[in-house]
């Protein structure tokens, strides 16, 4: 138990805030919504060294979904999972393309694809063009903002522990081993593409269903606000500021980030962006393990509990 | 029958022809010792065996089964596994961790658990010496150790045959002779069938069953070590100049 001990501080201290007030509320909402997106970036990015830049995809996607279905009459409960599902199904097709390069190659391909969704919508007028789906009159009366933050603690939780399983199980150690050397763990007898695949698909149903709950938040779907790269940025900078490859790592990466994020803005309003990007050189340069890999090698008895 | 044959595989990249029909056979339970100057092509026809390249023609036959196009992972889970000439360990990951990874893939794929990988994986880095060094991350092992280590995982996917590629370059005199005896070990007591590309004369030919010389692309002789160091034509592309050899050949 106590090697979860980091998990459950974190987990706790942000339900009892949540119960506060709303303001914090808010707050916590927006870092249990990192949390979901970074950690399941993590299972892909920390374990197998893929960068996806398109990650923030599969929000939109499962943004999308859940309205479509909303409309129709569906449970909106029901709409958010359906998401995730369709999210991770459009993962496999992309996957199956994608996964076959290396490296870098995956990671400008990936880039394309935020853009390529986004103009698809837009230019194909697909579910509304750039206007969108307004949700407002299907949804105010379920609204809920304690339901769709714990919702969000739901996810970020079940994710966590499935980064824990993963991190120790076959599919994990194969993927490490992609990470460090490709061609030698081809020749170790690793299935590189059925594990690629199976982790893409993997982190792609978390934020799918999140999607769910940003179209929820909202009450809007359209494609500039569910479909953004900065999510994707996002979402890469908490797992390298966290620590890659580490379960713990994006989960105090996201609380980091936020916090500071709104630090900033509030004491150094239109200078924010500059001092965050010159913190996060800053810190990368110090930590290039992360916040996690920092505290390990300083503190040696911490590491048992930043697993 | 042999366990593998190369049958007339060509390779190309670009403009250089890198194996110009080569054939052999590696026969069951032998040490076969594959030599030639540097560029002969050797560690291309490991890459052509492991199917890291395909060749441009000819085939590869494993156990009676054409491996010519089957994917690398199919043939380690087959039976065949390689070590790299400069080691390639899984950096971050631990010494035992490397092993658990073909462990988990090898052979043994999808009938073993991790704990079970774990164990089998200490008993592998038993065999080669590195169990002191299990816990530590492989990145940390010197040059020596990295060779083990490339040997551990090699052995950790149970192989039928396992081909070192070049694995005591580097290694001081002392450190051959430790080596020479944990391959011979490996052969006796796990029954597994070396390919040895090798440098080091007097290493290949005190080990070996066989030797098999390519030049060129090119095999040029296959027998026993003393018939090879007796041969003209390996002598002359070792040399270079004939002259030289036929003296060494006399002595």
């Amino acid at each position: 138990m106590k090697r979860y001990l980091v998990f459950v501080v974190i987990y706790l201290i942000l339900i009892a805030l949540s119960l506060v007030s709303t303001a914090y509320l808010e707050v916590i909402y927006y870092i249990l919504f990192l949390m979901v997106i970074s950690q399941s970036l993590n299972i892909l990015m920390g374990f197998g060294g893929l960068y996806n830049f398109g990650h923030a995809v599969f929000i939109g996607i499962g943004a999308y979904a859940f309205a479509l279905l909303v409309v129709q009459g569906i449970n909106p409960y029901i709409s958010m999972i359906a998401g995730g599902v369709l999210s991770s199904v459009v993962a496999l097709l992309i996957g199956m393309v994608t996964l076959r390069l290396r490296g870098p190659y995956f990671a400008i391909c990936t880039l394309a694809i935020v853009p390529a969704i986004k103009y698809l919508i837009i230019g194909g007028k697909i579910a509304g063009g750039a206007a969108g789906i307004v949700l407002l009159r299907y949804l105010i009366e379920a609204y809920n903002p304690y339901i769709l933050s714990y919702i969000l603690l739901s996810l970020s939780i079940i994710i966590t522990i499935l980064t824990l399983k993963i991190s120790t199980s076959p599919l994990g150690y194969s993927l490490k081993a992609l990470r460090e050397d490709h061609d030698a763990a081809l020749t170790s007898g690793v299935d590189a593409t059925r594990c690629r695949v199976i982790a893409f698909i993997l982190s792609a149903l978390f934020p799918g269903v999140a999607g769910g709950v940003v179209a929820f938040k909202i009450f809007w779907v359209m494609p500039e606000t569910v479909i953004d790269l900065t999510w994707s940025v996002e979402a890469i900078l908490i797992v390298l500021l966290g620590g890659s490859g580490t379960v713990t790592g994006p989960i105090i990466g996201a609380l980091i980030y936020e916090v500071l994020k709104d630090l900033l803005m509030r004491y150094f309003p239109g200078l924010q962006l500059l001092i965050f990007g010159l913190l996060v050189v800053a810190l990368i340069s110090v930590a290039p393990e992360g916040i996690v890999g920092l505290l390990g090698n300083r503190f040696k008895k911490l590491r048992r509990i930043l697993i | 029958m042999a366990l593998l044959s190369v049958d007339n595989v060509v390779k190309r990249f670009g403009g250089v022809i890198a194996l110009r029909g080569v054939s052999l056979d590696i026969r069951e339970g032998e040490i076969l010792g594959l030599i030639g100057p540097n560029g002969s092509g050797k560690t291309t026809l490991v890459n052509v065996i492991t199917g890291v390249y395909h060749p441009d023609s000819g085939k590869v036959m494993f156990k009676g089964e054409d491996i010519t196009r089957t994917p690398p992972h199919i043939r380690c889970r087959m039976g065949i596994a390689r070590t790299y000439q400069i080691p390639r360990p899984f950096n971050n990951l631990t010494v035992l961790e490397n092993v658990v990874v073909s462990v988990l893939n090898g052979r043994r794929h999808g009938k073993v658990s991790v704990d079970e990988a774990k164990e089998l994986a200490e008993d592998i880095l038993e065999v080669v010496g590195l169990s002191k060094f299990k816990e530590y991350p492989s990145k940390s092992l010197n040059a020596q150790g990295r060779k083990r280590l490339e040997m551990a995982r090699a052995l950790g996917a149970e192989p039928e045959l396992m081909m070192l590629d070049e694995c005591l370059a580097g290694l001081t005199p002392s450190e051959v002779s430790e080596m020479l005896i944990t391959i011979k070990r490996i052969r006796d007591e796990k029954k597994i069938t070396i390919l040895m590309i090798e440098h080091l004369m007097h290493a290949v030919m005190n080990i070996s069953d066989r030797v098999v010389v390519l030049n060129e692309g090119m095999k040029i002789a296959e027998g026993k070590p003393e018939e090879i160091a007796g041969d003209i034509k390996v002598a002359e592309v070792y040399f270079g100049d004939r002259e030289l050899a036929l003296k060494f050949v006399k002595r």
